[in-house]
């Protein structure tokens, strides 16, 4: 986000699209800046079709204080240029997260946590682990009292976006979506962080030390909310009982048939190599997951996701459904799964061109989240079905008479 | 002041044809919007700088699904005027308050 063009690039692209010279061009765009101004210097805001609207907003008085001094003092009330973009400009801009969509929050877990008896159990019990766990959670509210959000909430996101309900799991009271981007940006920080969670959890050093003196008391209730809540996740994942997965069952045949491509092993492996992350012997003969030629086991850190896995090992977070239908058997939800655990990695080769079988077993993935979904959140199957279509359209037409009409209809539309 | 309005302007400040200016005015504007969809923002003297800015993935409380939804990360634009148009309207008496 921070590359820029030059004014200079964009002063060469005019005059080309115009065939004016340069000179011109800069002179003209100087103009269109005074004329702006003058127009806003009468009251009158200017706007540009399919672009945007330049207007001045006015800002009352206020009080503030100087970041350096901690003084108080009066800022006096004054225009701001303001800038609003219209829809064409807008969606061009939001193109990269187009395809997301809002999700309603998954609630199941929450009634759990506000069970006082089970809360005073586990606090009692393991308190210790209360402590481990409340640091680094500090840390994430020191940095999401910034926008007020996350803290509030004794949960973090569940099934956050559509496309990844995986941004969460046990650990990440502390994290969300912030790591996620975190990740995103730098995976090979984060990377070492998470090896650095499987000997021992801990806080993360960096801004680790960010104006905890600005906790308020209500946000360390939270905290401590937030830590026995966690230590409930963490025992209710031992006990969580099975889902069957009837769709699921149906498409697996097909699955079988989409395998011509074998994809060679050494790719994967290198690529575990280069990432460090420890490999586990192959339990599985790779040909018992059909869905694709060559598995690879991995072992989940503590703090990882298969959003994050997919993320790192096929350097494309969208394909995690990938690793979850590989998985479903002992996964039960997708956004919980457990550290020190052994999953199959089906083998991706090229994130960025799929291969036509490969596209098959994505959207075959994401009907096993849809098959899921459609067992514990009705309401968000869709969306999920729509992605599904978006990699393969035959596997979602061969499942349209297994799934919901509305559903379908929802995911066939918009092509 | 209307789209239509502006290319007049400029066409009788700069004393081009109307097409012209409008050509240069969609133009220079498409450009901006591009570069703005490539991920990218650009600076313009006197005027201000568009740039990208990404707006994480939050919690709200939708009263249509009565229930918190998760809004989805988004990307928008960014607009900082130049400090010589914002310092020029700062205390330009507001004409009409709409």
């Amino acid at each position: 986000m921070k590359d820029k063009i030059t004014y200079k690039d964009l002063v060469h692209e005019v005059a080309e699209n115009t065939n004016q010279s340069e000179k011109s061009t800069d002179g003209f765009i100087h103009q269109i800046a005074d004329v702006i101004e003058d127009s806003l210097e009468n009251g009158d805001p200017v706007s540009v079709a399919n672009f945007g609207k330049f207007e001045l907003r006015w800002t009352d008085e206020r009080k503030g204080r100087n970041p350096q001094t901690g003084e108080v003092m009066t800022i006096p009330g004054q225009n701001r240029v303001y800038f609003k973009p219209y829809k064409a400009l807008r969606e061009k801009v939001n193109r990269p997260f187009s395809h997301l969509e809002s999700f309603p929050v998954h609630s199941a877990s929450v009634e759990q946590k506000d069970d006082n008896s089970q809360f005073s159990e586990s606090t009692g019990n393991k308190s210790s682990i209360s402590d481990e766990v409340s640091s680094p959670i500090r840390k994430s509210a020191a940095h999401s009292s910034v926008d007020g959000m996350l803290i509030v909430r004794p949960k973090p996101l569940q099934p956050a976006v559509v496309i990844h309900p995986q941004t969460i799991n046990d650990k990440t009271s502390s994290v969300s979506v912030e790591d996620l981007l975190i990740e995103r940006d730098h995976p090979s920080l984060i990377h070492q962080n998470n090896t650095a969670d499987k000997t021992r959890y801990q806080p993360e050093p960096a801004q680790s030390s960010r104006k905890p003196d600005r906790l308020k008391r209500a946000y360390t209730a939270a905290l401590l909310f937030m830590a026995a809540a966690m230590l409930i996740i963490v025992l209710l994942l031992f006990q969580s009982s099975e889902q069957p997965n009837l769709l699921e069952n149906s498409v697996t045949g097909q699955a079988g048939l989409q395998v011509p491509e074998p994809i060679p092993e050494q790719t994967l492996s290198s690529i575990n190599q280069e990432n460090g992350q420890p490999e586990a012997e192959s339990t599985q003969s790779s040909a018992a997951y059909a869905s694709l030629p060559s598995s690879e086991s991995y072992t989940i850190s503590r703090g990882e996701t298969l959003w994050s896995v997919s993320e790192n090992e096929y350097n494309d977070p969208y394909l995690w459904p990938v690793i979850y239908r590989e998985n479903r058997d002992w996964i039960e939800n997708p956004n919980e799964i457990y550290p020190n655990r052994n999953i199959q990695l089906p083998g991706i080769s090229d994130s960025d061109e799929l291969s036509a079988p490969e596209r098959r077993a994505v959207a075959l993935g994401y009907i096993s989240v849809y098959d899921w979904l459609s067992a514990n959140e009705p309401d968000s199957g869709k969306f999920v079905l729509w992605t599904a279509g978006y990699y393969s359209m035959q596997v979602l037409q061969d499942v349209s008479d297994k799934v919901d009409e509305d559903d379908y209809s929802y995911a066939i539309q918009n092509r | 002041m209307t789209y239509k309005k502006l290319i007049e302007k400029l066409a009788s400040d700069r004393d081009i044809p109307k097409t012209l200016a409008r050509e240069f005015l969609d133009s220079f504007f498409h450009s901006v919007a591009h570069t703005l969809e490539q991920g990218k923002g650009v600076s313009i003297p006197n005027l201000g700088t568009f740039k990208p800015k990404r707006k994480e993935a939050r919690k709200v409380y939708s009263p249509h699904h009565k229930s918190k939804i998760v809004v989805p990360p988004r990307q928008v634009v960014d607009f900082t005027p130049a400090k010589q148009l914002k310092e020029n309207l700062k205390f330009v008496e507001p004409r009409d308050e709409r």
